[in-house]
């Protein structure tokens, strides 16, 4: 990590964690009566911590002047790995409270177990730490063979990709212990927001660098989302985390707005993080990994120009979709939800264009599980966002809202889509990143798919019925005309169905513990042969047999 | 448009204006007016802020994330108006900063708004 940083840089590098762990500490100190202390904690250990590793490599041998005109893939190597173990643990805490609900005693007692603290530790473990992670890194791999170029600077990648996990570790590590600005997707309080958005700059000028010394002169589609994603996610998280701090010495903080004018910002909020964050972002990756994996160009180069800016454009207009019915002026009810119909068009062009490409290489489709993760992925998209259309009509948002329905259909999302288009993008990414022929397993990436797809059906089918169960249940009347059923009663007939939704959950999970040790492996097998290659020049073979101690 | 586009695409700057001016015009019709159309929130002269004791219960609602589960907005359909009383107006949130209308997700608790929990 350090061996491929130029002098300067590594003087820079131990500048910024100096700096860093003084944030860390003055936190501890101004917070020492708060829980903000012990997220200063946090703060300082891991970045005293990462400043050890700078040191003890300090004055190894710098880099070759020539570095910059080739590509610089460590921190997208690094960036797999952490995405993947990312996925373990969100995926896990996911189990987790889908256990929770069918078995409420799984808490033990303690206070950080409950199901309210637990579940942002799963929305932002699986959406910023597995997903943010896996586009970081793609985004940097993607980027450099789009523009045939190297990135500006070996630091200001590393930043990105460390200075965002730490953003992770201080977001989920917080949420146990009471930490919570309570809007969802954007629970973390002020000092971690304002550190995402310095992270968040480095990396859109790192995008806007590396582009600037392209050598290829169009930008590639790929790139389009990318910096649609890193430019509006931008916007976004500035807009709806504006917020007053109690003190600087104190982790709660205040939003600035109230009310419905709150309420509409969290859900334009909300709902774009799922567009450029889930979506474009991901499609960014599509658009590079699908046609390379499959070896056929994109289908139609117009289809790309109308679904992208139609995404840009509409999407920012839907989220009052998720606020039918409230106290919101209906006038903005209405205009979300005409958006969210016509929303299906660029959408659907989108996920046509893939499926299209695919055309004369269903073969390998057939054959390659990596490529079916794609299509796979390519057709979840298209079922998830005809079925978010859909349930943005009024009348039928009036039964699903509140429901196990919206969960399912995240799910579908989630899961179907943005899951297994980066297990795809991840298992093309991992031989070309560490020149191997193939995967360690091509039988385990198998395993992985099928996992992965019956779980996500599992889950999807379960959620669909306990969601129109439960819609049903809350407004059915009986024949004198008063409510059949009371609230208790759609809480037990969900008994079933959350024992299903764990099974397909634990199906899923399993399926990504199994992706990871396959990416380890396939790691260590390209070590081994590194290590080989150069033992076998200089090291003499010795016995590899351990002579027996006494006493065994 | 194709030629066009095959312009646009060749401007790194370029392309980022266009991407910040297209993605803002949405949000800026649909949040801005929310602002200054006085008919947006209710006039309610016996609206007050929250006590203090309120507060501190309201930040155990939120550091909890009870939200995740319940919400403080009853929808104006018939069947919530009877299970939970009378529907929200946007009046009544307005000193929650920020509001709990509740997620998105699923209401697996029922809706709170008409339980004085903050009490």
């Amino acid at each position: 990590m350090v061996s491929n940083l130029t002098m300067t840089e590594r003087r820079l590098a131990v500048v910024i964690l100096i700096v860093l762990s003084l944030v860390g500490l003055t936190m501890s100190v101004a917070g020492r009566a708060d829980l903000m202390g012990t997220q200063g904690f946090i703060v300082l250990a891991f970045s005293v911590g990462l400043a050890f590793v700078v040191m003890s490599d300090f004055y190894s041998p710098t880099p070759d002047p020539k570095r910059l005109e080739r590509y610089f893939d460590d921190p997208t190597k690094a960036g797999i790995v952490l995405s993947m173990i990312w996925a373990v643990i969100g995926m896990f805490v996911g189990v987790w409270v889908a256990a929770l609900l069918a078995w409420p005693d799984l808490t033990f007692d303690a206070a950080w177990a409950s199901f309210g603290r637990l579940r942002p530790v799963h929305t932002s473990g699986v959406i910023f730490g597995f997903g943010g992670n896996a586009l970081i890194a793609t985004s940097f791999h993607v980027l450099q063979r789009t523009s045939q170029g190297g990135l500006p600077d070996q630091l200001s990648p590393w930043f990105v990709l460390i200075g965002y996990n730490l953003f992770c570790v201080v977001a989920a590590s917080g949420y146990l212990i009471g930490v919570t600005q309570s809007k969802e997707y954007a629970e973390p309080e002020w000092y971690a927001d304002i550190w995402l958005v310095i992270v968040w700059v480095v990396y859109f000028l790192i995008y806007i660098r590396t582009l600037a010394r392209r050598k290829e002169p169009h930008i590639y589609v790929a790139n389009w989302y990318y910096m649609a994603f890193i430019l509006v996610v931008a916007v976004l998280h500035i807009v709806n985390n504006l917020a007053v701090p109690v003190s600087f010495g104190h982790a709660k903080s205040y939003s600035l707005f109230s009310g419905v004018q709150d309420a509409m910002t969290q859900w334009w909020y909300g709902h774009n993080a799922v567009a450029f964050f889930l979506t474009a972002g991901f499609l960014g990756m599509m658009y590079y990994y699908l046609p390379k994996r499959a070896g056929r160009p994109i289908y139609s180069y117009r289809l790309s120009i109308i679904s992208f800016w139609g995404i840009t454009f509409m999407y920012m207009w839907a989220g009052s979709h998720h606020l039918h019915y409230t106290a919101l002026p209906q006038w903005v009810q209405t205009l979300g939800m005409t958006f969210s119909l016509v929303l299906l068009v660029p959408s659907w062009a989108s996920a046509g264009n893939a499926l299209a490409t695919l055309n004369g290489a269903w073969h390998k489709v057939r054959d390659d599980a990596t490529l079916r993760f794609m299509m796979v992925a390519a057709v979840f998209y298209g079922l998830a966002t005809f079925e978010g259309s859909f349930m943005a009509i009024r009348a039928v948002n009036s039964l699903s809202h509140y429901t196990d329905w919206t969960v399912g259909h995240v799910h579908a999302g989630a899961l179907g889509w943005v899951a297994m288009i980066t297990f795809g993008s991840i298992y093309a990414l991992v031989p070309w990143m560490w020149k191997r022929e193939a995967m360690y397993s091509p039988k385990l990436v198998e395993v992985h798919f099928w996992l992965a797809l019956s779980g996500t059906i599992i889950y999807v089918f379960t959620m669909w019925n306990s969601g129109i169960i439960q819609g049903l249940m809350w407004r059915t009347y009986n024949e004198s005309g008063t409510l059949a059923y009371s609230f208790i009663d759609s809480v037990s007939a969900m008994h079933p169905y959350y024992i299903a939704r764990t099974f397909g959950g634990l199906l899923f999970l399993l399926g990504a513990a199994v992706g990871l040790y396959n990416v380890l492996m396939t790691i260590r097998a390209s070590r081994m042969e590194l290590a080989q290659a150069e033992g076998d020049a200089d090291i003499p073979l010795v016995a590899t047999a351990r002579a027996v101690q006494p006493g065994e | 448009m194709a030629e066009f586009h095959r312009k646009l695409e060749r401007s790194a700057i370029g392309f980022v204006l266009a991407i910040i001016g297209v993605s803002a015009i949405g949000g800026f019709v649909e949040i801005a007016p929310l602002f200054t159309i006085h008919e947006t929130v209710e006039d309610a002269p016996d609206m007050r802020v929250y006590t203090p004791l309120e507060l501190a219960g309201r930040n155990i609602y939120i550091r909890e994330g009870c939200y995740a589960c319940h919400s403080q907005m009853i929808r104006t359909l018939r069947d919530e108006v009877e299970r939970y009383g009378p529907y929200s107006l946007a009046v009544e949130s307005k000193y929650d900063h920020p509001m709990l209308w509740g997620s998105k997700a699923h209401r697996a608790g029922p809706g709170t708004a008409r339980r004085k929990i903050f009490r």
